[in-house]
């Protein structure tokens, strides 16, 4: 499996997880969802491998917003991105992602279309690797600097489209056929649904 | 002449306190698939913080890493070379002396790897820098391209440092190899006194190319 983890969320599970909690956050309640996504992140593993990503991801609107907003308002939205970013570690990390082709081909549709999800993710991942070996080639050369960063976009750009260009080519030939079993509920899955349910009764009721 | 010192370094469980001075020459690093030669390289580069130990570098190095095709920004070989030395006359010169001027005009994106991982390596060298660090310069390269870069390298008079599972080039290119095994030091001298200890690995000597 692409996550190299065998700690799985059903794709049902981790796609109502996500709904549920833009719901939350749209509801103005966005630390429910954070409660439970912190530690559904830590558990994938996934969490400190993307840490260096999730402070990319928040630098740049917090410094905007800082300077055009002042500190209350950069902190608010920071602390969304990383949210969203958390949200989304928690739910699709934890997928199979061949859970993800099974439940295409029960909704009708093609499964390499249900892979899409996790390859979409899994890339993410893989950027932060490519933009640091392109980096480290570049400033072999002697880039440095601005002018480091101004030609970066270039092998980055390139790398993507031949990369992408194989992809297709390798899902092609693959044929992504039915994988021949439907996704498991796992006692994760009960957890998550509980807290959900619980965390949603207590928003409603207060 | 750029020099390193490497002290007591630790990486994860990668490196398990490795100490070496490099100062001129070439140096290789030898060891088995996932010894920790490209993680050294990267820690004497400066672009892997260690956990434990210091390192020592030369301000200006050169280098070039497992995926060639990093290195390039522009439409063709020649531009590229250019806007290193400063000017298209000494470009296309260099380009000449390794009989290599028949890729000038083309897109290094679609060179082949062989071709891509020489350009590279030109690139690395051809800002003047201090010291050169190369990972693996000779994967995909056919022996003749191998002689290539072995002629480029020791026409230089910078310090140079290789990672490499290459035996071959590695005897035959080398002032000194250090062996590498589980991110340690096991063995370190000329290309005589080291050939037993990559044995002991079973990282074959050469038939000649
Ligand atoms: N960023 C990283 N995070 C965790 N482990 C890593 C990382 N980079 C390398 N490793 C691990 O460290 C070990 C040494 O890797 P390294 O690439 O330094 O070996 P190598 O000697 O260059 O191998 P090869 O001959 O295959 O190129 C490997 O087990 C590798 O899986
Ligand atoms: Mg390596």
């Amino acid at each position: 499996m692409i996550g190299g983890s065998d700690r799985t969320l059903n794709p049902v599970m981790a796609l109502a997880l996500l709904l549920w909690s833009f719901t939350m956050i749209a509801l103005g309640e966005p630390l429910w969802p954070l409660i439970i996504a912190v530690p559904l992140a830590a558990y994938s593993k996934l969490l400190f491998t993307l840490l260096p990503a999730y402070a990319w991801l928040s630098i740049p609107p917090l410094l905007v917003l800082l300077v055009l907003y002042g500190l209350e308002a950069a902190l608010e939205t920071t602390f969304r991105v990383v949210l969203v970013a958390f949200i989304f570690t928690a739910s699709i990390g934890l997928v199979n992602p061949l859970d993800y082709a099974a439940l295409a081909s029960t909704l009708k549709l093609p499964p390499a279309a249900g892979l899409t999800i996790p390859l979409v993710f899994k890339l993410t991942l893989y950027m932060r690797y490519t933009v640091l070996e392109a980096i480290a080639a570049l400033t072999g050369r002697g880039f440095k600097g601005l002018k480091l960063y101004t030609k970066l976009p270039i092998p980055l750009t390139i790398h993507v489209i031949t990369s992408s260009t194989m992809l297709a080519e390798a899902l092609h030939q693959k044929k992504i056929s039915k994988p021949p079993w439907k996704p498991k509920f796992t006692p994760l899955d009960v957890a998550v649904a509980a807290y959900i349910l619980a965390a949603t009764i207590i928003t409603l009721i207060f | 002449m750029g020099e390193f010192t490497v002290e007591n370094v630790w990486v994860k469980n990668i490196l398990r306190g490795v100490t070496l001075n490099v100062e001129g020459g070439v140096t290789s690093i030898a060891g088995p698939n996932g010894s920790g030669k490209t993680t050294l390289l990267r820690v004497m580069a400066g672009l892997v913080k260690p956990d434990k130990g210091s390192v020592k570098r030369p301000r200006k190095i050169g280098s070039s890493w497992q995926n060639p095709y990093f290195s390039f920004t522009k439409p063709t070989v020649l531009e590229e070379l250019s806007e290193t030395v400063g000017g298209e006359r000494g470009a296309l010169e260099m380009l000449r002396s390794m009989d290599l001027e028949n890729i000038a005009g083309k897109s290094p994106f679609t060179l082949s790897m062989g071709q891509a991982r020489l350009i590279s390596i030109i690139l690395a060298v051809a800002w003047k820098p201090e010291a050169v660090i190369l990972d693996e310069p000779t994967n995909g390269l056919s022996c003749e391209w191998k002689a290539r870069v072995w002629e480029l390298l020791r026409s230089m008079k910078t310090t140079i440092v290789i990672a490499s599972h290459d035996v071959e080039f590695a005897l035959a290119i080398s002032d000194r190899i250090v062996v590498l095994n589980e991110g340690t030091i096991v063995g370190e001298g000329g290309p005589k006194d080291v050939i037993k200890d990559l044995r002991t690995l079973g990282l074959q000597e050469p038939e000649a190319w």
